[in-house]
């Protein structure tokens, strides 16, 4: 499963390493050059080297161009394994009855959790617009080689744009360094540097990328007294044991705290409109470290209001970014 | 030849990452210094894609093909090996 955030992840399907492997120049073999630098993370099965591999020794390719040997294909075929993550169990998830060739590439996207599966292949491109395959699995985006291509560009430019909000936001001298470290989906790290090298400020945050606006949340976490850690400390465990089961089981809000629970932290929850007011006065920062670790995690917290068959809650729900990688 | 004495410190290894190498260091013994040299050594005197592709591209564009020819003749090949594929599942 995917484990960098530090660049795309991506499946290409056949008919772009065919391509790409053809031609120097051209989008696809673009696409190709980006996982040979390192730029992008692929992911790879064994079925689809196979399948590569049979394509590219079949006779009526090898008459066109005699060097498409078995042993210059594996060749080929060691060097791209040596720049992918192979991803060795492919469970059938989806089953696709309008090209069935096209199987194995969606499977190993939803198996290995990959932002992207590139393709020119209009039955691939059109479960864009399938409702329902995009409700099954929201966080796989199926794009041409010339939008991926795109997307990586604004990838590529996230870190900057990160770096340019915080120096404002922070009134930071020119002369100080800010090394960006993309940690999760939507999620960021960055070590404000002084001219001569010293830590200033370690920021964590998150962002979101929507069409032209980007919008950038710094997470500062405040500092808790000997009192306040003791009971962040219980109640981060109790909320992490939560939120791995809820993610566990697939649930989009997980129930974190009801009236009743944490009373350490909570005042009745029924009483306020709003998360913060709900929170004891003294454990406000405790709060607020909470609710950092919730968006780190790419939730947020929400509060459902008391009604005649629930009391008053506290739950995370999944946060959803338009951009995704 | 003199022996190398150069040291390099690797920063950024997550712990998940460093599992997997003890792990693979540990199928296939040695320590995680010769591990780490083997796979470099390995990696840099391995040609790289692109090089490994040259003389392919290189047929490719002599043989005149236009890119519609050439997309027509992957197709053509990938429909031939999944029908024979398939036959051979049934």
């Amino acid at each position: 499963m995917r484990s960098d955030y530090t660049r795309l992840s991506v499946v290409f399907d056949c008919m772009v390493f065919l391509q790409g492997v053809s031609q120097v120049t051209g989008p696809a073999a673009a696409c190709l050059k980006l996982v040979e630098d390192n730029q992008v993370e692929l992911f790879l099965s064994a079925r689809i080297l196979t399948e590569v591999q049979d394509v590219l020794t079949r006779p009526k390719l090898q008459r066109k161009f005699p060097i498409l040997t078995q042993a210059y294909v594996d060749t080929f075929l060691q060097a791209l394994i040596r720049k992918a993550t192979i991803i060795p169990d492919v469970p059938q998830q989806f089953a696709y009855e309008r090209d069935p060739k096209d199987e194995p590439y969606i499977n190993l996207a939803i198996a290995s959790g990959a932002s992207y599966l590139v393709s020119r292949d209009n039955d691939l491109l059109d479960l864009m617009y399938d409702a329902n395959f995009c409700i099954q699995f929201p966080k796989l985006t199926i794009l041409d080689p010339v939008a991926f291509l795109r997307t990586y560009r604004e990838y590529q430019a996230i870190p900057n744009e990160i770096a340019g909000y915080l120096r404002l936001f922070y009134n930071l001298p020119v002369d100080c360094r800010i090394d960006i470290t993309l940690t999760g989906e939507g999620m960021f790290q960055a070590m404000l540097v002084n001219a001569e090298g010293s830590i200033a400020k370690a920021v964590d945050g998150s962002f979101k990328k929507s069409g032209d606006r980007f919008i950038l949340a710094p997470l500062e976490q405040p500092e808790l007294n000997l009192e306040q850690l003791k009971v962040y400390d219980a109640i981060l465990r109790d909320f992490t044991d939560k939120l791995r089961a809820g993610a566990e089981n697939g649930h989009a809000r997980i129930l974190l705290a009801q009236e009743g629970d944490h009373l350490e932290l909570f005042d009745v929850l029924g009483d306020h409109p709003n998360i913060a007011g709900s929170v004891k006065a003294e454990m406000i920062a405790v709060w607020h470290s909470l609710d950092n670790m919730l968006r780190m995690h790419g939730y947020r917290a929400i509060k459902r209001l008391p009604s005649e068959t629930n009391p008053a809650a506290i739950l995370a729900e999944k946060h959803t970014s338009s951009f995704q990688f | 030849m003199a022996t190398s004495t150069h040291t390099i410190e690797v920063t950024g290894i997550s712990e998940e990452t460093l599992h997997l190498l003890d792990e693979r260091i540990r199928q296939q013994g040695g320590d995680r210094s010769e591990y780490i040299r083997h796979l470099l050594n390995k990696d840099l005197h391995s040609p790289t894609l692109s090089e490994l592709l040259a003389p392919l591209r290189q047929q490719v564009a002599e043989s005149g093909m236009s890119e519609e020819e050439l997309d027509q003749l992957f197709l053509e090949a990938r429909e031939e090996a999944y029908q024979e594929r398939q036959g051979k599942q049934r």
